[in-house]
């Protein structure tokens, strides 16, 4: 086989944002270069507020890198407009909350968008590649449901079958299992997996869970208040004295003596007196 | 049903409200204060000169057929500038009179009067300025942090729209030498002085252009109520959607106005009909809203006019006997509380 597809290329991009108000030093992510190939994925994990989620708007060109470039199959990101990029690049996100009825299949269809005509219609083409994502997604069996009436894990499923109808080339994931259970985690990591490498999308998971990020990307990357620390090959990202300080915890890391995955455990008398994992980022409402 | 949207579905839709449009709007020529049979009036309509007296051709070419037409053309700009603002602002609830829009477009038609009564162009001109600056005062107001919230939103609407009223109040007893017709006209609506048929037709075009604005966009609109983030990723050029929905909802909206004041709910009523009759797909939501709206208004003032004849009352009146309760109905339905109070 020939060496596979650079999917995503990032050249040494950097991103300040704006002065919050005043309020002490701006965030600001330092350059940082890496490349995800097609039939990849690469787990972006780090602390809340290490500049996971700053990467992936870079990433899908919801923000414009202060410096170097995006490369999307070897194009700059820049130079797409919106339709184009919708063609490149597909992200499944947390939702914003939904206050109009959609049904599922209206609402995969919308992955389509970026294929039609201003004021057209979807053609029996779209319809027919919404069927085949919502079967390969297993939501077909509820495409007349409101998707507002759906369970967590068949909303997320939804969501996933929104972004492979876009047929991307890139698939990026922000937090995908925040609200699943962990029965559904695995099965939409594996799900994305095996997609990528039957489909060849490249694909940028972007989570705090470690041991997940541990458990299906073939390399990580692990960013620290704006820096990336180290990427590369999961033995080497999930160094224990390297994650100990960053996660600010004891821990130990396991590696699995045949798939060399590695597997992360937090003391848990350490964790209680240190506040331990990251506060969970379902706050309250305000 | 099959639940994706075909182009003969959305023509099947409109050719179907187009003619109960027409003959509603035959029957309402035929009903009123003095009764005209309907086989007269469809024959003076087609163009017979024998069919009626000298009075009853009066009264159905010079009162009320400029009327009719008129409901039906403010019927369909305030449906369709509810849809855009429902879209637009992602809140179900969105409506140009219940954000204000049409006490700020009312306030603009009477400053233009109380100026230059004698120009005609001035009163829309100056009912539009008004409605797109009210809507983006409670853009702004809606706003906490960087998201829109939909109850502060409204609650925005609510209090510029009575803040809006009292100022017109004020104005009206300010001005009271002066004919800019009367405040109950203003603030509640009256379509009994319609303007002559050839302002009404620019109004007309005025009208079309806002409504084709909107209509052009039905597809991104559709993404857009997804939310922003989203639309923007499925390839919406966000910015410049909201920026034409915006001034063509408030067109619509400021014309409808200048030629029949604040009518209520009809924005909010109409395209929450549309969708439970034919689904929320914008692409049929926009036209099947125009020529609802068209049928909604027509109705409600053909009722103004003839529940209590000869004695009239003003058809924003009848519309918030029927909307006021609909809007309680949206507002506590567990749908809309639910995604309003989830995380924002």
């Amino acid at each position: 086989m020939n060496a596979p597809l650079v999917r995503l290329e990032a050249r040494r991009i950097s991103y300040t944002y704006p002065d919050a108000a005043g309020r002490g030093e701006p965030f600001r992510l330092q350059p940082l270069s890496f490349a995800v190939h097609a039939g990849e994925l690469l787990a972006v994990v780090g602390p809340n507020g290490s500049g996971k989620s700053t990467l992936l708007k870079l990433v899908s060109g919801l923000l414009m890198p202060e410096t170097g470039a995006v490369l999307l199959d070897g194009r700059p990101l820049a130079t797409l407009n919106l339709r184009a990029r919708a063609r490149q690049v597909a992200v499944v996100q947390q939702e914003s909350p939904l206050f109009f009825p959609i049904s599922v299949l209206a609402f995969v269809l919308q992955g389509r968008y970026t294929y039609l005509h201003p004021l057209g219609f979807e053609s029996e083409d779209d319809v027919r590649i919404a069927r085949q994502v919502m079967a390969t997604t297993r939501t077909g069996h509820f495409a007349h449901r409101l998707v507002q009436e759906l369970s967590g894990g068949e909303k997320q499923r939804v969501l996933l079958a929104r972004a492979l109808a876009q047929q991307p080339k890139l698939l990026l994931l922000d937090e995908p299992t925040l609200h699943l259970d962990i029965a559904y985690q695995v099965e939409l990591l594996r799900l994305v997996r095996s997609l990528a490498r039957k489909e060849h999308y490249g694909v940028v998971l972007v989570t705090h869970e470690l041991n997940l990020a541990g458990e299906f990307a073939d390399r990580a990357l692990l960013l620290h208040q704006g820096r990336l620390v180290r990427a590369g090959a999961l033995a080497e990202v999930f160094a224990r004295e390297l994650l100990e300080e960053i996660f600010q915890t004891e821990l130990d890391v396991f590696i699995h003596p045949e798939t060399g995955r590695p597997r992360v455990v937090v003391h848990a008398a350490a964790a209680t007196e240190t506040g331990g994992e990251p506060p969970s980022k379902l706050s309250p409402p305000q | 049903m099959e639940a994706v949207l075909t182009r003969k579905r959305v023509l099947k839709v409109c050719a179907l409200l187009l003619a109960v449009l027409l003959v509603l709007g035959v029957v309402a020529v035929s009903v009123g204060a003095v009764p005209i049979p309907l086989g007269r009036v469809l024959r003076a309509l087609v163009g017979s000169t024998t069919a009626l007296s000298v009075q009853d051709e009066l009264i159905v070419f010079s009162i009320r057929l400029p009327r009719i037409l008129l409901a039906m053309l403010v019927g369909a700009a305030l449906g369709v500038a509810g849809a855009g603002y429902q879209a637009l602002l992602r809140n179900p609830l969105a409506d140009p009179y219940v954000l204000g829009v049409s006490g700020g477009a009312a306030l603009g038609a009477i400053i233009s009067l109380a100026l230059a009564e004698r120009v005609t162009v001035a009163t829309p001109v100056a009912a539009f300025l008004g409605a797109a600056l009210t809507i983006a005062v409670v853009y702004f107001l809606g706003q906490r942090g960087e998201q829109l919230s939909p109850y502060t939103l409204l609650l925005a609407g609510i209090i510029t729209a009575s803040f809006l009223s009292a100022v017109i109040t004020f104005l009206m007893n300010f001005l009271s030498g002066r004919d800019l017709r009367g405040m109950a006209f203003w603030l509640m609506g009256d379509m009994s002085n319609p303007p002559p048929l050839d302002l009404l037709f620019w109004l007309f075009l005025l009208i079309l252009g806002a409504i084709l604005a909107v209509f052009m966009l039905a597809n991104n609109l559709n993404l857009l109520l997804a939310g922003e983030p989203e639309a923007l990723q499925l390839g919406v050029n966000v910015r410049r959607t909201k920026l034409i929905v915006y001034l063509a909802a408030s067109l619509a909206t400021g014309v409808a106005v200048s030629v029949s004041g604040a009518i209520g709910y009809v924005g909010l009523l109409v395209p929450h009909l549309v969708r439970l009759l034919f689904g929320s797909d914008y692409r049929l939501l926009v036209p099947a809203s125009a020529l609802v709206g068209a049928v909604v208004l027509l109705v409600a003032d053909t009722l103004a006019r003839t529940v209590i004849a000869p004695t009239e009352l003003p058809v924003g009146a009848v519309t918030a006997v029927v909307g006021a309760p609909l809007f309680i109905y949206l507002l506590r339905r567990p749908r809309f509380a639910a995604a309003a109070g989830s995380k924002e």
